[in-house]
């Protein structure tokens, strides 16, 4: 029996350091696909438990058919598309989003941009900032797949497994978000 | 195959999902293709991009957090019936703090005498009075 089997069990039979022990396995996980989903550290957070105490209270349902990490995958992105519905209501990020607070600099401004060289922006986090931007203004399905096959490194089968869709539509969906992001940050590659 | 296909390709050979057969297939149509020999270099770009993020750390405490909702849930998830039996309980538990009061069941017995066992009836008094006195001044 496996290590997170043996946690499974033991958290069934109500062991809460067992239970810790499987938060502090897969957290960094669940809390980067949140947050690149979502765009937001508070929201992550708060998503992020809420799939810990989904999986506490459901761990009995899971039956093994597919392998425990897609099955966590699946409850955080199911987890991140509620709160992306709940959030319908307020703005969703857009092009006039702030980037990482900093005053003035909108996304379009910095998509724009023809000042900075990518050097120069590859030296800080910027690029990271921009790319993580440009995706969050991708479409709810790009940007969980893009999520999962660029952060965590899942492989096509997986991602399907996890979005509940055929392999050739993640072919295809990862393929679309490629060419809007490739429009997106036509900036900086064309200066790379 | 069209140029169009190719595209879904060639995202599928960046990242590792195509065959040699599929790869081979796609060398040779951007060997003499410029738009899609164009297109791959600007996906190959937005993949090392792309790629370049990295896994967010969790915040602080965040096992702690997490448990203590679990616990919280569990407390506020407990069995109806238990639910209602609280009050029961509570208010069997205030009789009996009543008629233990009253009897004074506690309290030795100096005096001996054995049909004064359960009631002492100064005790009584005082309590009838304090009573009146809290009800009437």
């Amino acid at each position: 029996m496996n290590t997170e089997a043996k946690l499974i069990k033991l958290i069934e039979a109500g062991d809460e350091q067992a239970f810790v022990s499987l938060v502090r396995r897969y957290k960094t996980q669940v809390y980067s696909v949140s947050y690149s989903i979502l765009g937001s550290r508070e929201d992550a957070d708060e998503i992020s438990q809420d799939v810990f105490i989904k999986v506490h209270d459901s761990l009995h349902k899971f039956n093994g058919k597919s392998s425990f990490s897609t099955w966590l995958y699946r409850i955080t992105v199911n987890k991140c598309r509620d709160a992306l519905r709940k959030r319908k209501r307020k703005k969703e990020i857009s092009m006039e989003t702030d980037i990482s607070g900093q005053e003035g600099l909108k996304l379009k401004d910095v998509l724009e941009s023809e000042q900075k060289s990518a050097d120069e922006l590859m030296r800080d986090k910027e690029l990271q900032e921009i790319v993580r931007t440009a995706i969050g203004t991708l479409p709810e399905k790009y940007r969980i797949a893009i999520t999962l096959k660029e952060i965590e490194h899942l492989s096509y089968a997986e991602i399907a497994d996890v979005m509940k869709v055929t392999v050739h539509n993640v072919k295809v969906i990862l393929f679309r978000a490629r060419v809007k992001l490739k429009e997106r940050l036509r900036f900086l590659y064309e200066e790379a | 195959m069209t140029c169009k296909k190719y595209g879904l390709l060639m995202s599928a050979v960046l990242d590792g999902e195509a065959s040699e057969k599929e790869k081979n297939k796609l060398n040779e149509h951007i060997a003499h293709c410029s738009s899609c020999a164009k297109e791959f270099e600007e996906l190959k770009r937005v993949k090392k991009f792309t790629s370049l993020r990295i896994a967010e750390a969790a915040p602080d405490f965040f096992e702690t957090r997490v448990l203590q909702r679990v616990k919280d849930g569990q407390a506020s998830r407990r069995p109806a019936y238990i639910k209602k039996l609280v009050p029961v309980g509570v208010a069997l538990l205030l009789l009996l703090a009543g008629v233990i009061y009253k009897t004074n069941i506690f309290q030795t017995n100096v005096s001996g005498n054995d049909n004064n066992l359960f009631v002492n009836d100064k005790a009584e008094q005082n309590f009838d009075k304090a009573l009146l006195d809290l009800y009437f001044g």
